[in-house]
Formats: structure tokens, sequence, C-alpha cells
């Protein structure tokens, strides 16, 4: 067993090695057996178990293993080869083992335990967002409903306060609303007057609700003075009256002005006031051109 | 009836001259012991778990050397041969809970993990 120094080892410190030798020789006895395999198998599980994560979680067992592998130590010491070492040490393995094993539980115990709270708190949070978000989306129903009631009742007022000011009818063109030129411009500019505005407001918010339409702006004149000056004049008043109620909020592209100049009297221009009646601007609200 | 009875007490001294003047008394209470942490260790279903098994085998095979022993009056060897089936079931009862531990943690991270998962959605 005891493996001497080489002897030419001249070294003065090569002598205190040997003499511990030659003292641990007599306390373990000579020709004493080697460690049985069950034995260094417990020194090893119990340094797994010592230093690992039982020794934290579980250091109850740990410590019944400690004590198991010291009295398979101590059996060693007292009587190497016998089988009772054999087994308390195969013994102490186990109770190693077992502080590893119970350790295992336990983390894994704490870990569902942990994903269970998780998930608890998870499953609430999300419960209240599914119930935020039912709360919200009611609201925003509501405040659709309301917003498309204002808007019934804004057209709805528009319309009512247009036929205190225009002529509303419909014909086979769709609705047509004329408005007095006298209303709307000064004799002969294409300028529009301050009370044409309120008029054409009315005419756009009562439009916006459908802007599906397609307008067409014409104007038109009497017969009297030149009649390319009253084309002229016809087609600018229109463009004014498009550019106006475009410039407020209705899309560009469903509106056409059109100048028709004296071309279609709606009464005689014999008399002033069939002449004033034939001065006008008619608005045409045509259903959406089916395709 | 007599031979039997002589017989018998025959037997007897014999096994207690074997196992060494009588001074070591059968293990019986480790006996039921050990056989009880085998029982727990089935009831755990180590036997479904190939390391918990493994151990349970042996306890098994320690109970039954044990009660060779017993019969063959070494008592003393037998109590040792029982200390290590005890140990053996009772390892055999925890790799078996860990593992289902081991188990039911995992899945309570699954769920976790498909709920989070299915949120983002």
């Amino acid at each position: 067993m005891i493996r001497a120094y080489p002897k030419d080892r001249k070294n003065g410190f090569a002598a205190a090695p040997l003499g511990a030798l030659a003292i641990l020789s007599l306390v373990v006895g000579c020709g004493s057996a080697p460690p049985p395999k069950e034995l260094l198998e417990a020194r090893t599980a119990y340094q797994k178990a010592q230093t690992g994560q039982a020794n934290q979680v579980n250091p109850a067992q740990v410590h019944v293993a400690k004590g198991s592998l010291d009295q398979a130590e101590k059996s060693y010491d007292d009587e190497p080869g016998s089988p009772e070492t054999k087994d308390r040490a195969y013994i102490a393995l186990r109770k190693a083992q077992l502080a590893d094993a119970q350790a295992g539980m336990m983390v894994a115990e704490r870990q569902r335990e942990q994903a269970q709270k998780e998930l608890q708190a998870t499953q609430v949070a999300m419960g209240r967002k599914t119930e935020r978000e039912l709360e919200s989306a009611r609201k925003q129903l509501e405040r659709s409903q309301q917003q498309l009631e204002d808007e019934r009742r804004r057209t709805k007022e528009a319309l009512d306060n247009l036929a205190k000011m225009a002529e509303v009818k419909n014909d086979n063109r769709g609705m047509v609303i004329t408005l007095s030129g006298q209303v709307l411009f000064a004799s002969g500019a294409s300028a529009l007057l301050p009370a044409a505005m309120s008029a054409l407001d009315n005419v756009v918010t009562a439009l916006k609700a459908n802007p599906d339409r397609s307008i067409t702006v014409e104007g038109h004149t009497d017969s009297q003075g030149q009649r390319s000056f009253n084309m002229d004049l016809s087609q600018k008043r229109a463009d004014s009256v498009r550019q106006y109620i475009i410039s407020h909020g209705l899309p560009p592209e469903i509106v056409r002005a059109v100048g028709v100049g004296p071309d279609r009297p709606v009464a005689s221009n014999s008399t002033s006031d069939g002449r004033a009646n034939n001065r006008r601007v008619e608005i045409i609200v045509s259903p959406p051109e089916r395709k | 009836m007599k031979q039997i009875a002589l017989t018998a007490a025959a037997t007897t001294i014999t096994a207690w001259l074997m196992a060494g003047c009588g001074s070591y008394p059968a293990p019986t209470g480790r006996l039921a012991d050990s056989q009880a942490s085998v029982r727990a260790a089935q009831e755990v279903g180590a036997q479904n778990n190939p390391q918990a098994a493994l151990h349970l085998k042996l306890a098994q095979e320690q109970v039954d050397q044990a009660k060779a022993l017993i019969n063959d009056g070494d008592n003393k060897r037998a109590e040792f041969v029982l200390l290590r089936a005890e140990a053996d079931a009772e390892l055999a009862v925890a790799l078996a809970r860990e593992t289902t531990a081991r188990t039911e943690a995992q899945q309570a991270l699954d769920e976790l993990k498909s709920l989070k998962t299915g949120d983002k959605r």
C-alpha cells in the first residue's frame, strides 16, 4: 500500500511526507483493504449533494446522508474488509442520492407553484383585459350611434333651413336645389354674396351625409344681354358655387360645374319677375351611378 | 407426533447453533419496515419510472435475500441487507415523486406559455 519515496531524493523536506505516511500506515493498519466501490460512490454522491441544490433546498436530508457516510467511513476504519462496511457505504450512497432526488422534487414543486400562480394571474389579467375591451367597444358603439344620430339631425336641420331660402324638389334628375341668383350674386358678378354662403353651408351640410352622390352645379341666366356674356357668366357662377362647396368639405371629384346661360328658362323672360326666376343656380344631386 | 416435535426441536437448535449461540435476534421489525417501504414505492408508481423501478427491484431482491438469510439463521447479515433494501425503497419513492413533480411543473409551464402566446394573437 505504502509507496516509498524515490531513494535518490535528497531534499530535506522529503523526510516530512515520509514520516506522515508512516504514521498514516500505522493508523490505517498495514495491508488494509482499499475502499470498497460502494464507499467511493458514496463519497462522490455525498459531494454532489453537498455542493449542489440539495444543500440549499434539502439540508436536513444532506445532513442525514453525512451521518450515514460518517458511519461508513468509521466502519471502513475499524473493519475495512467487512461486508458491513460495504452495506453501510451502500446505504450512505442511497441516502445521498435520496437527498438529491428529494431536492429535485422540491425544486420542481416550487416551479409548478410559481407557474400556476403566474397562470392564475395571467388569466385574471386576461379577463380584465377582455372586460376592458368589451367596455371600450360598447362605448365606441354608443359614440358612433350618437354620431349617426347627430348627423341625421344636422342633415334634417340643414334641409329644413335650405327649404327656407331655396326651392328643393325632386325630378327625374334627382334632388334639385334651386337658389335664386339674387341671393347668391350681385348683378353681373360671379363673386358669392355673404348671404349666399349660409345658404351654401346648408347645402354642404345636407350633402355631406351622402358623399357617394354626384352633384352638378348649373348656372342659369335670363336672356337679356349678349349670349356669350351670359354663357360665360353662368359658367363662372357655377364655378364659384362649386369652389365654395368643395372648399367646405365635399369631395371635388363628385362635383361638376356647368354654365347653361339663357338656354333653359323656367319662366318667361318678358317680365321682370320671370327674368328674376330664370337667374338662378341649380344644384342637382343624382343618385350614385350604377356600374 | 413425538417424532415430529423432536425433529422440530433439533432443527431449531441447529439453527441457533449456526447463528452463533442465539446471540442475534431475527430482525422481524426491520423486515416489516422494509416490506412496508417496498409497498410504498409500488403505491407511488415506482415501477413505471426506469430509475425508480431499478431501485424498487433492488429493494425487493434484498428483502428476498434477507428472508433467506433469516431462514439460514444469519440474522446479523439479514439486518444489514434489510437496511439496504429500505434505503433502495426510499430512494425509489423519492425518484418516482421527483418524476411526477417534474412532469407537473412542465405541464404548468407549457400551459402558461400557450396562454401567453395565445394572448399575443
